[in-house]
């Protein structure tokens, strides 16, 4: 990207290329990477796993893992050459020319030592200054990042603080000797969404405060939208697209920029029927196609886009685009995206009322202290839940973690010791068939997060659908290899996989096999946890067609959970809220977007970010106070009163019951229906955008 | 922490409590009393059954039991038949000399150990690396015995430098150099296949830590090479090696059967090996219940030393 004459970039790449490996087999994952970046200037670095943004910016600091090497190119902080400084030099430039937060700070912070001696150490051992000093100022830097108690909280061990407070820590160490440029590598990506919202402002703040240019890498068009002043987008190795944030996300030029945004459901949109992912998958950095790297996933491809590699030139603007249709793009409105769809949501084929219905369900666990191990609290995971799911349709179950979300669906498949409650299962009373290995397998299934945790890997795919085929005696042994091939044509797979060990496939073929495995027996319920979280956008929106298809023609029910409302929203009839263990709110899909009823739900939802420059800057957020409650010892009354800004005496004592209200929500709150809170919740949640 | 380390102690009681019974038990297992030991395949019957009634043997197990755990708390392991003195006296005198060795060979092992690991961790496929990797695996697969021989040809008998056997010298002996140069053979034998154990599990622990997030956020903070590898790394690539170093010390305080007769070094080991060939049944059994017993020590400060390295334990 261009900067403006005369204007010295603080940050200068120029053409820089990582490999792996010897010279013998190199495997590129960085090709002839450039851009810059001014003083102040934040720049948004977006692309999928594998497709080289931590590893550009790693190999700027100079950190790349062992086996990694730089094979050519410049980086230029503030004129001077980095990647030929004497090591001695480079540290010099770490932490006070560019300071760098992680993704997942627990495995980023040491877990043998305190907070304050980790944030104080350079503070001592570069800047020399004298230990109480630097543990006073270690204890002014918690307090500037928002951590109450900061003093208090400089002998806390990592494992000790929450996901967002050592998020925090994070960053309070990065900032610690002022650098002139942050990289954030995926900061908010294990985080939930009101926590990511206000690490993300906190980050935005600082860098103004600051002064510091700031590099914001995420797989999470969302998460860069209302940061970045500048987004570039990377594919196999390569920036394909860059331009000012507004110009990305208004017009995108390249095909694979706007296949991106069209992959994943937007909360400010309406709803269509079926999500257009991008077919097929990233490439091997090993074995790249020859010409464009994404020509064999894009629609608009020509015979020129195979053989030869577009440069990354100016296509109007500030934007520079690599692509040989990039001046056609330019020209008219956008790179249109295959098979626009209509906006109603299909209801389900097979209607039914009430065929799961959850009375009262509570789940506790004990917690055990001290020298005899003695019990001496109770977690409530799950604390008088009440859902029902008429047959063929689908519920979303959202929270953020520790809800009790997860908890919930194990313990309607009878995984968790279920304390009090009733499950009527299709008519049945669970307590009767819980027990019985050939009965409620049979009727509900489950599909995990991590595909590749789930499947043996010592087992070929066939031998594990194979497995299940035989244990319930549904395939006589010459019938299996039949019944396996039908199963993996239903989740859209060749019959070839089933020769094949989990670690030969992508993460999309492996949930599909997840799925082929949850339906071998052919249950009636499928209980979706978290099934899409670890697959990168492109290959989700594939998944979650494949679970809206399998639903229509098989009259499948499923409960889908999951912390990505936009992914939520897209699948479900109804959706149910919890927080601290207990339901929030139901409402149709979208009533509860467009009108929700209960303070918690409001406050997720403005937390959740939207991939548009212009809705994101002009937000406001209700941030509610505060973190979640501790299961182990919830709040007396409403489990959200602690944080909510309507709560008044009655909320602290009275647990609310869910009450139904006249436009079918069902709301656990004393004040739903007070004109305070139905005021302040009309103001939406989510802006709503125009369509491209 | 102290939590953990109160629990972790309480737990070791049953494990004692099983200790004494099995040891108690060993002697009803193998063929023959401590009547026919003491009497000889000689005697008559009448004789051993008089005997039997004296010693209490023909009392009912529980009884036997009871009476063997009340000597027992007394501090009373019965007489050494051997050694002609209370086996309490033996083993105190003996596990003194075999202490002192088998501290000073893990303090050296563990030393050298931990610096040869971490040394080579940090250039990995270097020629450093193969080189000092190669001399390591040597160490590890030399039989103590052998080495403590071959420094015994070397350094006592071609070039005369240091005493080859006992702890003292019959002549003009008894000082402290003096004991210190009869230590030095029998040291290094012992501590050199720990070493060898040590520094391989040291270059791996360090290898796997190495690449870990907080050490690049160490590094990407700009601190020191040194620090970054002996205040982030090394801490945290210490809980494998200790229970390699305990499981060691556990062996060498047991008495390196071998090494002890090699070099005449008259500690635990040796005693035993004496004891076992003569049948002596209380000094066997007295024996064996203090090697376990150091065994269950050993493995109590091993688990206190992980709760100091790693705070996280007391949540497991």
């Amino acid at each position: 990207m261009t900067m403006a004459p005369g204007r010295k970039p603080l940050l200068d790449v120029r053409g820089l290329s990582v490999a792996y490996g010897g010279p013998a087999r190199q495997t590129h994952v960085v090709r002839d990477v450039s851009f810059s970046l001014g003083a102040g200037e934040a720049l948004g670095v977006v692309g999928e796993s594998g497709s080289g943004k931590t590893q550009t910016m790693l190999a700027v600091l100079r950190l790349l893992p062992r086996g990694g090497t730089v094979t050519a190119g410049s980086v230029r902080l503030d004129g001077c050459e980095l990647l030929t400084l004497p090591a001695g030099e480079m540290r010099h430039v770490r932490g006070r020319g560019i300071a760098f937060v992680s993704q997942d700070a627990l495995s980023a912070l040491n877990p043998a030592m305190t907070v304050g001696a980790q944030i104080a150490e350079p503070l001592i051992f570069n800047e020399g200054m004298e230990e109480a000093a630097a543990l006073a100022r270690s204890a002014e830097l918690l307090d500037h990042v928002g951590i109450p108690g900061a003093k208090a909280r400089l002998s806390s061990y990592p494992h000790q603080l929450s996901g967002g407070m050592r998020q925090r820590v994070l960053i309070a160490m990065a900032i610690s000797c002022r650098p002139k440029l942050l990289i954030a590598d995926e900061p908010t990506t294990a985080l939930d969404v009101t926590i990511q919202a206000q690490i993300l402002r906190l980050i935005d703040d600082l860098r103004r405060e600051l002064n510091m240019a700031l590099v914001l890498i995420s797989h999470d068009l969302g998460v860069v939208a209302g940061v970045a002043d500048r987004v570039a987008i990377m594919y196999a190795g390569r920036i394909v697209e860059t331009a000012s944030a507004g110009a990305v996300f208004g017009h995108p030029v390249h095909p694979y920029t706007s296949a991106l945004l069209a992959a994943k459901p937007r909360l400010d949109r309406p709803a269509e029927r079926a999500l257009r992912p991008i077919p097929g998958l990233p490439p091997d950095p090993a074995q790249p196609p020859p010409g464009c790297a994404f020509h064999p996933r894009c629609v608009h491809r020509i015979a020129r886009c195979a053989e030869e590699l577009p440069p990354l030139s100016p296509a109007g603007g500030d934007r520079l685009a690599a692509c040989w249709l990039a001046g056609e793009f330019a020209e008219s409105k956008a790179a249109a995206v295959n098979g626009t769809e209509s906006n109603t949501h299909a209801g389900p084929v097979i209607a039914g009322t009430g065929e799961i219905a959850v009375e009262d369900l509570s789940v506790r666990f004990p917690v055990r202290t001290g020298v005899l191990r003695r019990v001496t609290g109770t977690v409530r995971a799950v604390d008088g839940v009440s859902l029902s799911i008429p047959r063929g349709e689908t519920l979303g179950l959202v929270g953020e973690s520790g809800s009790g979300k997860t908890t919930t669906g194990r313990a309607l498949l009878g995984l968790a010791p279920m304390a009090d409650g009733r499950i009527r299962y299709f008519g049945r009373d669970f307590a009767e068939i819980k027990n019985d290995p050939g009965v409620l397998p049979r009727l509900g299934q489950m599909v995990f997060q991590d595909p590749y945790g789930s499947l043996n890997p010592r087992m070929t795919v066939g031998a594990a659908l194979g497995e299940v085929l035989s244990v319930h005696g549904l395939a006589r042994e010459t019938g299996v290899a039949a019944r396996v091939n039908a199963l993996l044509d239903s989740v859209g797979l060749r019959s070839e996989i089933a020769l094949k060990h989990p670690h030969e496939l992508s993460g999309g073929q492996r949930q599909r096999i997840a799925i082929a495995r949850a339906l071998a027996i052919e249950p009636r319920f499928i209980v979706c946890d978290e099934v899409v979280s670890a697959l990168d956008v492109s290959i989700q929106g594939q998944i979650v067609n494949l679970l809206m298809e399998l639903q229509r023609e098989r009259g499948l029910t499923y409960l889908f959970i999951s912390h990505d409302l936009s992914v939520v929203r897209h699948i479900s009839h109804r959706i149910a809220v919890m927080y601290g263990g207990k339901v929030m709110e139901t409402a149709p899909r979208n009533r509860l977007f467009t009108a929700p009823r209960h303070p918690y739900t409001h406050a997720l939802l403005s937390a959740v970010p939207v991939a548009d420059p212009k809705i994101e800057r002009g937000r406001v957020r209700v941030e509610p106070r505060g973190e979640p409650p501790d299961p182990a010892d919830p709040p007396p009354g409403c489990r959200f009163h602690r944080s909510c800004r309507f709560a008044v005496e009655r909320c602290k004592t009275e647990t609310p019951r869910l009450e139904r209200t006249d436009d079918d929500h069902l709301v656990a709150c004393h004040r739903w229906a007070s004109d305070e809170v139905q005021t302040a919740l009309t103001a939406t949640a989510i802006p709503v955008g125009e369509r491209p | 922490m102290m939590s953990f380390v109160v629990r972790r102690l309480f737990q070791t009681v049953p494990v004692i409590l099983g200790v004494t019974l099995v040891t108690f038990l060993l002697t009803q297992i193998l063929p023959g009393d401590l009547a026919d030991v003491l009497l000889g395949p000689a005697a008559t019957e009448e004789s051993r059954q008089q005997l039997r009634a004296a010693l209490g043997l023909d009392r009912s197990l529980l009884v036997q039991y009871a009476t063997y755990m009340s000597h027992l708390l007394s501090g009373d392991l019965g007489q050494s038949l051997v050694f002609a003195q209370p086996v309490a006296t033996v083993l105190a005198s003996r596990l003194a000399n075999t202490a002192l060795l088998a501290v000073s060979a893990i303090i050296l092992a563990s030393a050298v150990g931990i610096a040869i690991g971490t040394f080579v961790a940090l250039k990995p496929d270097s020629f450093r690396d193969y080189g000092l990797t190669t001399a390591v695996l040597f160490l590890n697969s030399m039989p103590p015995f052998w080495l403590g021989l071959i420094l015994i040809l070397v350094f006592g008998l071609e070039l005369r430098w240091l005493p080859v056997s006992g702890m003292d010298s019959a002549v003009g002996g008894g000082g402290l150099g003096d004991l210190a140069a009869h230590m030095v053979l029998p040291t290094l034998t012992l501590a050199a296949w720990s070493l060898a154990v040590i520094a391989r599990m040291t270059r791996s622990a360090l290898l796997d830590v190495i690449n870990s997030d907080f050490v690049r956020t160490a590094r990407s903070r700009g601190l020191s090479e040194a620090r970054v590898i002996l205040r982030h790394t090394l801490p945290n690539a210490m809980p494998p090696v200790i229970t390699v170093i305990g499981l060691q010390a556990g062996f060498l305080l047991s008495g390196a059967v071998l090494t002890e007769t090699v070099f005449s070094w008259p500690g635990i080991g040796l005693a035993m090996y004496q004891g076992i060939s003569a049948r002596d049944i209380p000094f066997i059994q007295g024996g064996i219940l203090l090697l376990a017993l150091m065994f269950v020590l050993v493995n109590f400060l091993v688990d206190a030393l992980y709760a100091y390295v790693n705070p996280k334990i007391e949540l497991q």
